[in-house]
């Protein structure tokens, strides 16, 4: 692959992703361990031709970029876990409108203002925070490489499916520095455009077979209807419409459920013959990692799911692996989320145990190891 | 200005009527204030494809669908940021904002102050029924002193807003306001605020039969026109009255049209300047 | 498309009347499917041209004093009045 090798911070790495696939609009508001995103975007979306605008607030900011994706540029916000709680209505507004939008959430400790330590207490959030719960998209990258690459596929996949993408990075991944190779060019999907003339457009035409409809962007001689309300294929609101409320809640869900091979990323280290599987994502994927590698040398047999996608969630892959290993355990930056997910899908077949770690520091490859050895 | 298209011509090429009659209340304003939008929109000679209708949550938020003109119908105070965005991405769309006094001056006040701040060009118009109709007549920014509401038993406690100048003290470059029964001047201001470039503002004092007639007593449909009338004053006139003689009255005309940098234009300069020049650390 | 009651029809021009200054109504259309019978069609018609109460149908009696100002046209939050103008005035 060409490319230039750079420094760089997990936060900018996320910032130049997105850049590298198409995002020419990017609407924030400062907190840390987020800012960074915005003051790069703002140094560099003009360099590319593309808006950068501080808004008033967290609301406004994920509302701007929903206006200006609808109005035909690529668009992102970014924040941290009191902006994401901030954004819920406008993420699900977009979900509901189909809008592809980007949300970078670098996570920290919560609950409130909590501290600006990394934490992966947003997760679950990601999944059910707005109201109705939509299903959206959530990647979690654990390096600055991640960063990168897996903000340019939260831009693509938004494109693909037109939906909101969480992107779930924290204070630690956000603010290392790591040296990257940065692509000259990535793989960039864009929007579905309509094929029939502007007569016989429907903003919201149901018939396409993956169940992504095509979209027109506002002000064009393709008029459309876009609205947060239930809606029929022509975009106005379907108020008591029993069959068409049934089929859009519906549809908005399985166009993600059924394509979740598009979508799912994953990396298996060690599974093959694991006794012990641990389940991690984000900054308690490269600690897992490590501490398999170290229980290996001691003799266990320990392997590692690195789980690059949250949402949707995994859960044949975690069927697969309940299967073989006696034990799955779930490392984690909170007081438990993703291992009732994981409990979940492995529906008795293993033992699931969460290690969890919330004084705001990371998990060490040695306290996991240590967990590994105690179980027998 | 052209001479004004007649009811039939404008309901061919702006209305579907297969879905009339509206589903608002008998005499409520938003219907008349459609109607201006579209008259004035028809008098701007742009392209109707270019206007998207931006609107906020509240009984004229659907009013998107009756006319034949773009619409983005998203949430309850934000249609400010939704159109700051859209209209930053492609400066070629008008957006025109739909509020009414709730959505515009509560929940997205803030929202308001900063577009108006940035002006950015868009037009904003305010549908001023003085609560909020669409969930029962509770009381808004704007609900007058004493008067009862639905969460106001006892009358209005609150002090409420002068919107215009709110707007006007956030750097709004045209501000207007009218009622629905001066609907001629409605068009004309309508015009002239979607032909402003900068931030357009135009208040509508507006009739909510249903809730804020029956509340405050001003009555039937004819006796709120007759209310707007009888208690409008003109800004010209208001200039030379003392505050006991405007209590209680609506002052209408246009208080401000400058000509100052407009946001998006500025940003789009900034871009030609600095666009292609990489700087390899950020 | 409209179908409602039409008003009278109004006589030939008288000669000597002043040419493009004074406009005529062929007839004011109300559609009775939108009309809601507000009433403020009737109560503010600068001519008087319509005669009813609120909670009717605006009838045309005044066809001749109609000068197509089209206010009723603007004001009527139903878009259901519609006047039809003599041309050639």
């Amino acid at each position: 692959m060409k490319g230039k090798e750079r420094l760089m911070m997990g936060n900018e790495a996320c910032a130049e992703g997105a850049i590298a696939a198409g995002v020419r609009f990017f609407a924030g508001y400062p907190i840390t361990p987020a800012s960074e995103i915005a003051e790069i975007m703002s140094l560099r979306l003009p360099q590319v031709g593309g808006c950068f605008i501080q808004m008033e607030d967290e609301l406004a900011s994920i509302t701007a970029a929903t206006g200006a994706s609808l109005g035909g540029m690529k668009a992102m916000t970014a924040s941290s876990g009191p902006g994401l709680s901030l954004k819920q209505e406008g993420i699900g507004c977009a979900a509901i409108m189909e809008v592809p939008v980007v949300v970078i959430n670098v996570q920290r400790g919560g609950p409130g203002i909590g501290n600006i330590q990394p934490s992966q207490g947003d997760v679950m959030q990601a999944r059910w925070g707005s109201h109705g719960g939509p299903q959206l998209i959530a990647l979690a990258p654990s390096s600055v490489k991640e960063c990168f690459d897996l903000t340019a596929k939260a831009v693509n996949l938004a494109e693909r499916f037109r939906v909101p993408v969480i992107v779930l990075s924290d204070a630690s991944v956000g603010h290392m520095r790591e040296k990257i190779l940065v692509p000259d060019s990535v793989e960039v999907v864009n929007r579905k455009r309509p094929t029939v003339p502007p007569d016989k457009y429907l903003s919201y035409d149901t018939d396409e077979p993956d169940g992504v409809p095509p979209l027109a962007d506002l002000g064009t001689e393709y008029l459309s209807h876009i609205t947060s309300f239930m809606h029929h294929k022509n975009g106005f609101p379907a108020w008591t419409d029993l069959k068409v409320t049934d089929a859009l809640v519906k549809r908005l869900a399985n166009k993600i459920l059924w394509h979740q091979e598009e979508i799912i990323a994953l990396e298996r280290y060690l599974l093959e013959d694991a006794d012990i599987a641990l389940v991690a994502y984000g900054s308690t994927a490269r600690p897992a990692k490590a501490a398999a590698a170290m229980a290996r040398k001691k003799g266990i047999r320990a392997g590692l799911l690195k789980l690059m996608t949250l949402w949707p969630f995994p859960g044949e892959e975690i069927r697969k692996i309940s299967k073989k290993a006696r034990t799955l355990m779930v490392p984690e930056l909170n007081m438990g989320q993703i291992v009732g997910e994981v409990e979940r899908w492995a529906r008795g077949n293993s033992r699931v145990v969460g290690i969890n770690r919330v004084d705001g520091a990371l998990l060490t490859p040695e306290e996991i190891l240590a967990r590994l050895e105690e179980d027998k | 200005m052209a001479k004004s298209k007649s009811q039939t011509a404008l309901l061919s090429q702006y209305f579907r009527q297969q879905i009339l009659p509206t589903t608002w209340c008998t005499g409520c304003g938003i219907g008349t204030i459609m109607g201006s939008i579209v008259r004035a929109i028809e008098a701007t000679e742009i392209a109707p494809h270019r206007f998207v209708f931006v609107t906020g949550i509240g009984c004229y938020g659907p009013a998107g669908q009756y006319i034949r003109i773009s619409d983005l119908h998203a949430l309850h105070g934000r249609t400010p940021s939704y159109a700051t965005g859209l209209k930053l991405a492609n400066p070629a769309v008008y957006p025109i904002l739909l509020m009414g006094d709730g959505d515009a001056a509560s929940i997205g006040g803030n929202h308001l102050i900063h577009a108006a701040r940035r002006n950015i060009d868009v037009t904003a118009i305010v549908m001023n029924n003085h609560n909020y109709g669409m969930t029962g007549g509770q009381y808004s920014p704007t609900t007058p002193q004493q008067v009862p509401a639905s969460t106001a038993p006892y009358g209005m406690v609150e002090r409420s807003f002068d919107l215009c100048k709110v707007v006007q003290a956030a750097g709004a470059t045209f501000v207007a306001r009218t009622t629905v029964y001066h609907v001629s001047q409605m068009v004309n201001f309508l015009t002239r605020a979607i032909l402003h470039k900068g931030f357009s503002f135009v208040e509508i004092e507006s009739q909510c039969p249903t809730y804020f007639g029956r509340f405050s007593k001003r009555g039937s449909p004819i006796a709120m026109l007759k209310w707007q009338k009888e208690n409008s004053v003109p800004v010209e006139k208001a200039g030379g009255m003392k505050p006991e003689e405007l209590e209680g009255k609506i002052v209408t005309g246009i208080f401000a049209e400058e000509k100052r940098p407009e946001y998006v234009e500025d940003y789009y300069r900034l871009i030609a300047k600095v666009k292609g020049k990489m700087s390899v650390q950020a | 498309m409209l179908n409602g009651k039409i008003g009278m029809k109004n006589e030939k021009p008288k000669r000597g009347m002043s040419s493009g200054k004074k406009r005529k109504a062929k007839a004011i259309l109300i559609q009775e499917k939108w009309c809601k019978s507000c009433g403020i069609c009737v109560e503010f018609c600068p001519g008087k041209v319509f005669s009813s109460q609120p909670g009717q149908l605006p009838v045309v009696t005044r066809l001749d004093d109609c000068t197509v100002c089209r206010l009723c046209e603007m004001r009527c939050p139903d878009y259901a009045v519609s006047v039809e103008e003599v041309s050639g005035l």
